[in-house]
């Protein structure tokens, strides 16, 4: 850094040494502006006072009465005039020239306050003229650039107890005892008059004091002494203190160690999972935290308390470390849960010895992580029809993150389907693994695509499934009354297409009772193998057919009514898949007149009424007969 | 010996007509299964077939034998011939079971013509020469038989069983003109009432008994309609009982029934009858089924399995004239009662061929012609000669009773012990099996052993009816003795 500028000191001096032309107007051109003196490199650095800003310039021509002044107004801010030859101060120097000659060479200076807060950098310095042209004045400025470069940076660079280049071994409640502070300028320039202000500070105690460095070359340093007094039980104390540079004054903290007090520090944690990488959603991790004793003294009996907080939760544990020697670590370790998502964050652990008790924070970093994605899915039967049921819906997911993911919870809802698997409660997925899941949907009366919500923890996945239309067929039949021992009897059904689309290779069962069977014609008695399968090539929307079946009724069929159903399959075009419709029907059974008298409890009574004629009317001839005999 | 001309001429018109009727009897025997499928009926409704034509005969019989007496037997034959060559040519166009029942019921009206037969037969025969004659129209029974089973079998399985009763027409009405024209009126009159309240009473008796053993299966046996179609059977049989006691000229005579071997012979004549009839249900069904339940063999094969009982008939039946004619009819009756029980009993215990039933039923064939050539002789001989109308119409009245009760329990017993076996099947995959097999409900081997069973039963309580015959023997000056 102190290179660079240098060079960029340099460069802008030769910069500036140039011979500058400017528009064949301007009768004066400045060819050089320097501090301190013409072609001088040593650097202004802000918060110099009195600082000679050198100009040299030419006049294109002879010029009368040229009157030449810097003007710091036009130049920005962080200049100003340091006149010394009067009692106002804020006047600038003018210079005149009574008669130039051309291509005559002047040099102007003014001695220059430079502002603390002034940036480095190369800045436009503007020069004013005017001069005498026959009757009139002529004014007008020029500009030149000059380099503000220099820097001040003055640092604590160490400190301890004792004097420059003698430090003692501090303890606790020592009285006015030294402590040294390195002061460094590490800035390119030198400064004057820096003004140190330490007051000490909790847990050491002491008068304000205030030194004054009057001269504090670039890159070096220079001790600074103050008396302080040790407080208790101080580990290491951190000290402010003000450096005042130009009047600008810096906080700056230097700190010191009582070198008879252990000071145990964190030194690093980390989550001890072995080959398993630790990640959201881990219950019980052991959780390793280093404990450092950054001092010579070991110390023993050091209290370790931990409240896990967010991202990680669990009890608050504790424990005790019997010793860690001098500048070494021992670790210690506690259980928590992952729970947040937060993969860099602190942690607090509350430690205690030797009577004092102080907080360390600990970076810890969560390494692991997990993502479960959706690596395929499907579902069996591969078409789903309107109010189709037990549709299977396959889905593959794995964990593609490094670590084993939490405990999943998963389960799937959908407007247009009803789920009847219950959610799944499975333990973590590795990394890598598969996990296939199967949910069993039935579908709603509803068509086109519909999405299906594959809800994972708290994530939420979408799949689109369509559900395709299956047509509709309205059965319907009027009461269907037969009597029984009859053949030929008409069962007849309408089959109407309330759907939209065609329904192609419709095919008629009927399923009735043993008691009544398909009409059979004698001559084929094999149609019966066919006769119970009336089927149609297709019905278009809106189109209704008529289907009868030509039945017999077994003489057995008592009187009643008998369930029956009638059950069409069919197709849709383009489609392997067939569906079934049933309608439920009644065929009711009565008797005629002579099936009634000839059922089981009339033709008793006939009977009857038969033996009680026959008794009669041959129980008279047979008396007749026998009389006759007699 | 030697027939007048006349006699001839009667002998072989009553002989053909005797074997047309007796082929249009049994060529519906091989056909009954085909008939259960063909109208779709169950074996106890299919009995009717043969119930109905033999109640209608039974009926005939008892009614046209008395008639043939007062009108005149050639008049009375040939209006017979009329109905019966009638009633065959529609037996072939039956659509239903019911028509089919209904064209049988009258076609056994055609049955009437065998007492005016016999009855036309002892007018013009003396009774030396009468057991002959008997015996040979006896046999034709047993022809007709055969010819009905081999070639009304054969028909039936190449032309379906309709052309088996439209290759009867030509024949029935073949023989009807030649009856009218060859045959004369015999000469014999009696004034006689015909026994309508009897006939009335026994076919009602008869009719709901067969109702009963028919139908109590689905009635349930202990229903009301059952028992009282039971009872109506019952009082119908205790009126008839009572009102031919006290009738002077009966349908059934008890009178003539009071004679021990007349008695006797009608019983072992219904218990034959039933035998026979056991057989003829049985056997087609056991040989057409289908395989495992039967032996899956065709209509012509089943009505061969017969044939050679009825071979064994005719080859028989001049043996069992010879027997009665040498010995009398009692031993006749006997051995023919024998070997029809030792059929029975072979039928239950050796069936496992065709070979086997066909040996069976060969037995059977020769028993049945050994007792029916000894029982028609037996009651010629012991009934007078002007009640031998009555005497055969009477018997061929049991016989019929016998032969339509046997169809009846055979029917019963085969619709109640049944098992299913495959008939077809469907080219479609069903599970693992690469086809949809349909089954069938038939009748199983224990519904055949339970009917063998009663078959055994009825011979062997026929075999102590024939064993209580007195012997009788008509000897060289045409005596009794």
């Amino acid at each position: 850094m102190k290179k660079l500028l240098i060079f960029l000191g340099i460069a802008v001096l030769l910069f500036s040494s140039m011979p500058m032309s400017f528009g064949t107007s301007t009768p004066i051109a400045v060819t050089s502006m320097n501090w301190y003196s013409t072609n001088s490199t040593e650097l202004a650095a802000p918060g110099y006072s009195y600082i000679p800003l050198v100009a040299t310039f030419v006049t294109e021509s002879a010029l009368v009465d040229l009157n030449v002044s810097f003007n710091f107004t036009a130049s920005g801010s962080y200049f100003g005039y340091s006149y010394v030859h009067g009692p106002n101060k804020d006047l600038r120097d003018y210079f005149t020239f009574p008669i130039t000659q051309t291509g005559g060479k002047y040099t102007i200076y003014q001695l220059t306050n430079i502002s603390a807060s002034a940036p480095s950098g190369i800045y436009q310095m503007t020069i004013d003229y005017s001069y005498i042209s026959g009757n009139r004045t002529v004014s007008g400025n020029v500009t030149g650039q000059v380099g503000l470069l220099g820097t001040i940076n003055i640092t604590p660079l160490q400190a301890y107890f004792g004097l420059p280049g003698s430090p003692i071994s501090a303890t606790s409640y020592e009285s006015n005892i030294p402590a040294t502070v390195y002061l460094e300028n590490d800035g390119n320039s030198p400064a004057t008059n820096v003004t140190v202000t330490y007051e000490p500070q909790y847990p050491m105690s002491g008068a304000l004091q205030q030194l004054v460095i009057p001269a504090f070359p670039a890159y070096t340093s220079i001790p600074v002494t103050f008396t302080v007094n040790t407080g208790p039980a101080t580990l290491v104390t951190i000290q402010d203190f003000n450096v005042t540079v130009f009047g600008v004054t810096h906080n700056e903290k230097f700190s010191v160690k009582l070198a008879s007090f252990p000071y145990v520090v964190g030194a690093a944690a980390a989550f001890d999972t072995g080959t398993v990488i630790a990640a959201q959603g881990m219950k019980n991790v052991p959780l390793q935290f280093y404990l450092e004793d950054d001092s010579p003294v070991p110390v023993a009996n050091v209290s370790v308390s931990y409240t896990p907080s967010s991202p990680l939760s669990g009890v608050t544990q504790g424990t005790i470390i019997s010793a860690i020697p001098a500048f070494g670590s021992v670790p210690v370790t506690f259980l928590v849960s992952i729970t947040g998502n937060t993969t860099t964050f602190y942690q607090n652990l509350t430690i205690n010895y030797n009577g004092t008790s102080h907080t360390t924070d600990f970076k810890v970093i969560v390494p692991g992580y997990s993502n479960i994605s959706l690596v395929n899915y499907y579902t069996t039967p591969p078409y789903i029809y309107q109010g189709e049921q037990f549709v299977l819906l396959k889905v593959a997911l794995i964990n593609g993150g490094n670590s084993i993911s939490p405990p999943l919870n998963v389960s799937a809802t959908s407007s247009a389907f009803s789920v009847s698997t219950t959610p799944y409660h499975l333990p973590g997925l590795n990394s890598g693994q598969l996990l296939n899941l199967t949910f069993l949907l039935n579908a709603s009366m509803a068509t086109g695509p519909a999405d299906i919500y594959l809800h994972i923890n708290s994530k939420t996945l979408t799949l689109t499934e369509t559900i395709l239309n299956k047509g509709s067929v309205e059965l319907s039949s009027g009461p269907i009354s037969v009597n029984s021992g009859t053949n030929g009897n008409l069962f007849e059904f309408t089959a109407k297409n309330n759907g939209t689309v065609t329904l192609m290779d419709l095919n008629f069962h009927i399923l009735t009772p043993d008691l009544f069977y398909i009409d059979v014609p004698s001559s084929n008695p094999l149609g019966s193998l066919t006769a119970n399968n009336i089927t149609f090539a297709q019905l278009k929307p809106g189109q209704a057919i008529t289907v009868t079946f030509v039945m017999d009724v077994e003489s057995a069929a008592t009187p009643g009514n008998y369930p029956s159903q009638l059950v069409v399959t069919y197709m849709l075009n383009n489609s392997s898949n067939q569906f079934l419709v049933t309608h439920n029907f009644n065929v009711s059974v009565t008797e005629t007149p002579i099936q009634h008298l000839s059922s089981t409890t009339g033709l008793t009574y006939i009977v009857i009424a038969v033996v009680a004629v026959i008794v009669v009317v041959f129980g008279v001839l047979i008396m007749r007969r026998r009389r006759k005999k007699n | 010996m030697a027939f007048s001309e006349r006699a001839r001429s009667t002998i072989i018109i009553m002989a053909l007509m005797g074997t047309l009727i007796t082929y249009v009897e049994t060529m519906v025997v091989p056909a009954l299964p085909v008939l259960s499928r063909y109208f779709d009926a169950s074996y106890s409704s299919l009995s009717w077939v043969l119930t109905s034509y033999l109640i209608s005969g039974t009926v005939s019989a008892a009614i046209f034998g008395k008639l043939a007496d007062i009108v005149g037997k050639k008049k009375i034959f040939v209006s017979l011939a009329v109905v019966y060559s009638v009633a065959i040519s529609f037996g072939g166009f039956a659509t239903t079971l019911s028509e089919f029942i209904v064209i049988r019921t009258i076609q056994g009206l055609g049955m009437g013509m065998f007492p005016v037969a016999f009855a036309l037969l002892n007018d013009e025969l003396p009774p030396k020469e009468l057991p002959l004659a008997q015996g040979i129209i006896s046999a034709t029974f047993t022809v007709g038989a055969s010819i009905g089973l081999v070639i009304g079998a054969w028909i039936t399985q190449n032309f379906d069983w309709e052309w088996a009763y439209h290759s009867a027409i030509p024949v029935a009405f073949g023989l009807l003109i030649a009856s009218a024209l060859i045959l004369k009126e015999s000469p014999f009159r009696k004034k006689q009432k015909i026994d309508a309240g009897g006939i009335f009473l026994l076919v009602v008796g008869i009719i709901s008994l067969l109702l009963l053993l028919s139908q109590g299966e689905y009635w349930g046996w202990t229903s009301s309609l059952s028992i009282s179609v039971g009872l109506l059977s019952l009082v119908s049989f205790v009126m008839f009982y009572l009102y031919e006691r006290v009738l002077e000229d009966p349908f059934i005579s008890l009178k003539l029934l009071s004679v021990r071997n007349i008695f006797l012979a009608n019983f072992a004549g219904l218990l034959v009858s039933g035998g026979m009839f056991y057989l003829f249900y049985t056997i087609p069904t056991i040989l057409e089924d289908p395989i495992p339940l039967g032996f899956g063999k065709d209509v012509f094969t089943a009505g061969l399995t017969v044939v050679p009982g009825a071979i064994m008939g005719i080859v028989l039946a001049p043996l069992g004239a010879l027997v009665v004619r040498r010995r009398g009819p009692k031993l006749a009756i006997l051995i023919g009662t024998i070997i029809m029980l030792m059929a029975f009993l072979l039928l239950y215990i050796n069936r496992g061929t065709p070979l086997a039933i066909t040996e069976d039923a060969a037995f059977i064939g020769g028993g049945t012609s050994f007792v029916f050539v000894g029982m028609i002789n037996m009651i010629i001989i012991s009934t007078p000669k002007d009640s031998a109308g009555m005497a055969t119409g009477m018997n061929t009245v049991f016989r019929n009773i016998g032969s339509s009760l046997s169809p009846a329990i055979s029917g019963s017993i085969e619709t109640q012990f049944v098992a299913p076996a495959l008939v077809s099947y469907f080219p479609v995959s069903m599970g693992a099996i690469p086809f949809t097999p349909i089954f069938s409900n038939f009748p199983s081997q224990q519904a055949f052993n339970w009917i063998y069973i009663i078959g055994f039963v009825t011979l062997l309580i026929s075999l102590i009816f024939t064993l209580s015959m007195k012997k009788v023997i008509v000897n060289e000056s045409n005596e009794v003795v």
